[in-house]
């Protein structure tokens, strides 16, 4: 697919830089950079699962933050105990 | 232009556990470039400690120290680090925060984003500890992740 987007001078510029220290032209670098960008899971795909998880328990979202506060601080305990 | 900001650790431990869309303008923040979110490796330990405890994991057997690494991994590319972190400042009555503000000292940040009360009462107080963040952060605001969204949608 071809596509045509709008992007700053000073971003072109530096575009230009890094394209041509790769040895690529400009349209091959930034297809590049776009396709390692989108093929990376975003934190949101990451935590699917784990949110899944959450609401199979079903803990209301006041319990869930209610734990997870329970256990911030158990750990902060744990962790001061174990350092004096 | 991006805000300097900061979330406490409970937004990060939110993001794994809320349904999508509930509180997460915080990560949407970060993808959209509303906000420069500003992380500490004593933050991130915190996050990935808190998620791998026993309790948590027995709740999420999803939980695994590769998709923390990952999920933290994910988070740096759309954050800076910050290596150096001065211990600039203690809070007298809540010392298990002081990671935060201090991180929020070092790259002074703007917002620091936070459910906690405690923090958010912090910002209006008159106490010698109060008085002293501000003097030492004094561009500093302190605000909900329900407050950041409200922001982000008037942009």
């Amino acid at each position: 697919m071809d596509m045509t987007i709008s992007i700053p001078d000073d971003v072109a510029e530096r575009l230009e830089r890094r394209a041509a220290v790769s040895g690529q032209t400009v349209p091959a670098y930034t297809a590049k950079l776009v396709a390692d960008t989108v093929s990376k899971p975003t934190i949101d795909e990451l935590l699917a699962p784990v949110r899944a998880d959450f609401a199979k328990t079903g803990m209301s979202e006041d319990e869930t933050t209610d734990f997870l506060r329970g256990q911030l601080e158990a750990h902060r305990r744990e962790k001061k105990a174990n350092l004096g | 232009m991006s805000t300097r900001t900061v979330y406490d650790t409970m937004v990060f431990l939110q993001w794994a556990a809320l349904p999508e869309g509930r509180h997460h303008a915080t990560i949407l923040a970060l993808y959209d470039g509303a906000v420069r979110l500003y992380v500490s490796q004593a933050l991130f330990d915190e996050v990935r400690d808190v998620l791998s405890r026993p309790d948590v994991v027995a709740r999420s057997p999803n939980i695994t120290a590769d998709r923390l690494k990952q999920v933290l991994a994910a988070t740096l590319e759309n954050a800076e680090w910050v290596a150096d972190v001065p211990a600039a400042f203690t809070w007298s009555q809540h010392p298990d925060d002081d990671h935060l503000f201090n991180l929020a000292i070092a790259c002074k940040a703007e917002l620091l984003v936070t459910w906690e009360t405690r923090i958010l009462k912090l910002g209006a107080d008159t106490t010698p500890d109060a008085e002293r963040l501000r003097t030492l952060a004094p561009q500093l605001q302190i605000a909900t992740p329900r407050e950041l969204a409200d922001w982000l949608a008037t942009r």
